[in-house]
């Protein structure tokens, strides 16, 4: 092969390993290999010595122009690569920004988990775990828990009665308008000293709302020993509630009725959106503080109903409403998101 | 109940403190302010919530006496004006007016006739109060009856006593009956009440009755025939005690409440009846001239002294610390229970007829508490005596399941247990009856309880594809079903809108984490699911029993649940598994040396089940062949028609040595040599 041949083959390879160069240190090592005082070039020049006379004229200018076609190529290959670094993928390169493969996980519930947090506060407590049926009969409901039937006490609890029931001695049926009943078939069964939940489902015939479901959740509490008093419902209430809600969450007494116990309380924090200050805040409308649950001393009727001693026993009852707990906890405004059941509001639980 | 500050200052013989603060102490101590709003610099309007046990607070003087115990005052109750008791003559002459038919339903009447009255426009002073109050101001007698009903918490009617048809009775000229509406069967009474509408009444209602009709809803409404308008010259005023449960009852019946009936059914103090009678007759005449001239006063009421006996140290054990006697017995006296004898044990107290709510010695200690401040009971949490509990068997499996299916990006979801009776056919599974019907509060059947998870989980379904049609939907919920009263049961409810084996793989995994897959199979359903397609649906079995069943939507059930998908339900009982699960697995020994995996493809007749297939392999496989894998099912183009190709993969291992392909591909050819002869196999390579 004459040189001039050479010089094509070298001009086609130099060119070819010059576009496919990925970095600037290939580049850099393509410079040297071609152009550098030992290079590929420098070669050719030192065969011109055996060249005819009147052909090294032209074969100085033909390495002289590949020389500058390559530097031409290599400057131009350098600007590719910085202008554009991913317009090329060679193999080896690893794209640390392509996603995962994707993994899908499931959710709970905000209410069902909410259920189950603060049933857990309780049981670290010491508190034990028990169920009662949804459908109910008006003496759990109402009756054994001192709520006469035809009696104003009884406008807070309206109630679905079931359309078929057949009537007996325990009244007619109906869907429990809150989780109190199981206090009552609790102490039934079982002597004291007892310290016991309840979560459940409970229904009441409102229309739905914001703040307005006929099926929500309750926890009931139950705690019957000798000399439980009021103040050891506050005590014990005051744990969970900073336990739920925060060491910085202050708590309130406000007396109440409730004709299953006496003396009857409603139960304010302070509030968790505004932190108590009430300043235009629209959670708890100004006031500063949020009521969440009820509570009292169970009545002594009540205890009388299920035979138990009430001059030996006292004990303390509590319930509150898993809907709001969620709805505080997850800064939720609307009751009915959760029994839309819309992905896009499970996922984010 | 609605006042103002300034209102409530007039009744007490001390000064109050500052409104905002006085809003406040009546909340923390019982009487909770509902709405509180400054008017000016020295008034504010009050709103209170009333809780049901207190009547006695439905008035401005009850609230009065409660403020002086509250805030530490010496309580004299207010000197109002009223007509002289004595001597009767001033009050009219007495006359035998009324009739009460059944002095159960009505014990107290007093009824005065007072002639010659001007109706006229309320002074501005009583137009203010009654505004106050939150009522129209319509004439100064209706003013007046409600402005009274308000300071002492009696309700009272007046009716126009010439439109009301006298009686013809021997010799006394009758005005008024009371007695119960005409029974439904004897053709019943209607009447037109204040408010303009019909009220059909029945003769579980008590009604005021002149010679021809009802004249009011007793203790609730008055008609508007008799009512007082600026013709009215003589009037008849009532001032009464109706039995509390029968108003309660005919309120609700009618569906008519009213300020009155409010306070009747709660129960009013009858020792206020005849002093807020004589108040209003005073105003009366003070405002709108007029002078008695009849009245009759029947009290047949049997009021039993009430008396209970507190122990001091009860208090302390119910609240938990000690109260001084003195402080208890300041509380006592300043909310007007008077003692009746002491001892160092404990103080004897007459209860005064105003507090209803007072019956028991424990209602005594929540008088104290209240008064006092719960914020100055302390906070102590209770000795517990520690001992281990049985874990609730039903949390033991929920808890197992809920995370198991989150893991398996299943979302949990919440639904109403209610259901639309449309839905009743398609998921009968666990009960063929009709759905159990509620009671709305027109007494109407308006709402059902579902018989199935399963249409809930759809409906959750069609909201989510209406709103994202291609992403996948996996749902799940553990609540209750309801087949019939008293019987009530805890279900798994799970929706995959992959299809059929999709959700029989969640199962499969879920029998793996419960322990349970040795005793789960799958069997054809017996009988009909409507909703289901009846070739793509299995009852699923634990050892013998029925637990549940899977299945994928039929295309009719798919448009009634509007989804374009095989979407597969499930319901299992979760009841059943709680009762047979034994969570604990039993570990054992696992082969070490390495398995030989290999794959096979078979083109067999279309009818040929997989099962059939997997059990003549495994025969064929001997102890070495481990398992045997499905992992894909095939027809189309590559086969033939009517016939189908079923690819698995097979794991063999030697228990103690390393096994040689030699070894695995021998059993494999006869594997295929056997598929061949018994299926009519092809291999497909």
């Amino acid at each position: 092969m004459n040189l001039f041949d050479q010089l094509d083959t070298t001009e086609n390879q130099a060119l070819e390993e010059i576009s496919r160069a990925t970095g600037p240190e290939i580049l850099q090592q393509l410079e040297t290999n071609y152009l550098s005082r030992k290079g590929i070039l420098r070669g050719f020049f030192g065969q011109m010595a055996a060249l005819p006379d009147e052909q090294k004229p032209q074969a100085g200018e033909a390495i002289n122009r590949l020389k500058k076609v390559i530097e031409e190529k290599i400057t131009e290959q350098r600007k590719i690569l910085a202008a554009a670094p991913q317009t090329r993928l060679p193999e080896g390169f690893f794209d640390i920004s392509l996603p995962g493969f994707e993994k899908v996980t499931g959710s709970f519930h905000p209410v069902y988990r909410t259920m189950q947090e603060l049933s857990a506060i309780f049981v670290r407590l010491g508190f034990n775990i028990a169920y009662g049926p949804e459908i109910e009969t008006e003496f759990y409901n109402f009756t054994a828990l001192n709520i006469p039937l035809d009696h104003p006490s009884r406008d807070a609890f309206d109630t679905f009665y079931l359309s078929d029931s057949s009537v007996s001695n325990t009244g007619r049926l109906l869907l429990r308008s809150h989780t109190s009943p199981v206090q009552v078939r609790i102490m039934e069964k079982t002597k004291p000293p007892l310290q016991v939940i309840v979560p459940g489902k409970v229904f009441r015939p409102d229309t739905p709302g914001p703040s307005r479901f006929p099926m929500f959740h309750q926890i009931e509490g139950l705690m019957v020993d000798e000399n439980v008093s009021f103040a050891n419902l506050k005590g014990i209430l005051s744990l969970f509630i900073r336990e739920f809600f925060g060491s910085e969450t202050r708590m309130r007494f406000r007396p109440s009725f409730f004709p299953f116990t006496e003396p009857s309380a409603e139960v304010d924090i302070s509030c968790v959106i505004c932190g108590g200050t009430g300043d235009r805040c629209p959670v708890c409308r100004g006031e500063g503080w949020l009521e969440i649950l009820g509570a009292g001393m169970v009545h002594p009727k009540v205890f009388e109903a299920v035979n138990y001693d009430s001059e030996k026993y006292t004990g303390f009852a509590f319930g509150l409403g898993v809907e709001r707990m969620a709805m505080l906890k997850y800064s939720i405004n609307d009751i009915r998101l959760f029994t839309e059941n819309h992905l896009k509001f499970l996922e984010q639980f | 109940m609605k006042f103002t500050y300034q209102w409530l200052q007039e009744y007490c013989s001390f000064k109050l403190p500052p409104s905002d603060e006085l809003a406040h102490l009546l909340t923390m101590h019982g009487v909770k302010v509902e709405h509180y709003r400054p008017i000016n610099n020295n008034d504010a309007y009050f709103e209170l919530e009333i809780t049901a046990n207190r009547p006695d607070c439905l008035s401005v003087l009850g609230v009065s006496r409660e403020v002086a115990v509250i805030t530490r005052q010496d309580y004299q109750p207010p000197r109002l004006k009223t007509l002289p008791q004595r001597p009767a003559k001033a009050a009219g002459s007495v006359k035998n007016i009324i009739t009460i038919e059944n002095t159960e339903d009505c014990p107290v009447y007093i009824a005065r006739v007072i002639k010659n009255v001007r109706v006229a426009p309320s002074p501005e002073w009583l137009k203010k109060k009654v505004a106050d109050i939150g009522l129209r101001s319509v004439n100064n007698i209706v003013d007046i009856t409600n402005y009274v009903m308000f300071e002492y918490g009696e309700p009272m009617h007046a009716f126009d006593l010439d439109r009301l048809a006298p009686i013809e009775s021997g010799l006394a000229e009758k005005r008024i009956v009371v007695r119960r509406a005409k029974p439904s069967a004897l053709g019943g009474e209607k009447i037109v009440a204040l408010d303009g509408k019909t009220y059909q009444l029945t003769s579980e209602m008590l009604v005021i009755a002149d010679a021809r009709e009802p004249v009011a809803i007793a203790g609730i409404m008055g008609g508007q025939s008799t009512e007082v308008n600026e013709q009215t010259t003589n009037l008849l005023l009532e001032t009464a005690y109706f039995n509390p449960s029968l108003i309660r009852k005919t309120a609700r019946r009618l569906n008519l409440s009213s300020d009155s009936s409010y306070r009747f059914e709660r129960g009013v103090a009858p020792s206020v009846i005849a002093p807020a009678s004589r108040r209003a007759i005073q105003l009366i005449t003070e405002l709108a001239g007029g002078e008695v001239t009849e009245q009759q006063i029947i009290n047949l009421l049997k009021t039993k002294e009430k008396t209970i006996t507190l122990r001091f140290k009860r208090v302390a054990q119910i609240l938990g610390c000690p109260f001084q006697k003195s402080e208890i017995k300041r509380i006592l006296k300043g909310l007007g229970f008077n003692r009746l004898s002491e001892s160092a044990a404990g103080i004897k107290i007459k209860i005064p007829d105003f507090r209803n709510d007072i019956n028991a010695e424990i209602d005594l200690i929540e008088e104290i508490a209240r008064i006092r401040g719960y914020e100055q009971i302390p906070t102590t949490p209770p000795v517990i005596n520690l001992k281990v509990e049985q874990k609730n068997k039903v949390d033991e499996i929920t808890e197992l399941i809920r995370p198991t299916l989150a893991g398996l990006a299943y979302n949990e979801i919440m639904t109403s247990s209610f259901m639309e009776e449309k839905y009743q056919p398609d998921f009968t599974f666990w009960s063929e009856q009709k759905l159990i019907g509620l009671l709305g509060p027109e007494g109407m059947e308006d709402r059902f309880l579902r018989n199935s998870l399963c249409p809930v989980l759809l409906l959750a379904n069609k909201t989510n594809e209406a709103s994202e049609r291609e992403r996948v939907i996996q749902l799940f919920e553990m609540a209750k079903i309801y087949s019939r009263p008293g019987q009530e049961k805890l279900m798994l409810g799970l929706l995959d809108n992959q299809g059929f084996y999709s959700l029989k793989g969640t199962l499969n995994a879920l029998w793996i984490k419960l322990n349970l897959v040795k005793n789960i199979s799958y069997h054809p359903v017996q009988g009909e699911i409507n909703a289901l397609d009846s070739k793509k649906m299995v009852a699923i079995l634990m050892n013998t029993e029925t637990i549940g069943y899977s299945g994928e939507l039929s295309p009719e059930a798919r448009g009634k649940y509007e989804t374009q998908k095989n979407v597969a339900v499930a319901e299992i009982d979760l009841e059943k598994i709680i009762s047979q699960s034994d969570a604990s697995a039993v570990y054992r020994e696992f082969p070490r040396q390495p398995a030989i995996q290999r794959d096979l493809a078979v083109v067999v007749d279309e009818k040929i089940k997989w099962e059939e297939i997997k059990s003549a392999v495994q025969s064929k496989g001997g102890s070495l062949l481990e398992s045997v894998r499905f992992f894909d099912l095939y027809r189309g183009k590559q086969v033939p028609s009517h016939q189908k190709s079923l690819a698995f993969s097979l794991y063999f291992r030697h228990p103690d040595r390393t096994l040689t392909n030699e070894e695995a591909d021998k059993i494999i050819n006869e594997i295929i040599t056997t598929l061949q002869k018994q299926f009519n196999a092809t291999l497909r390579t």
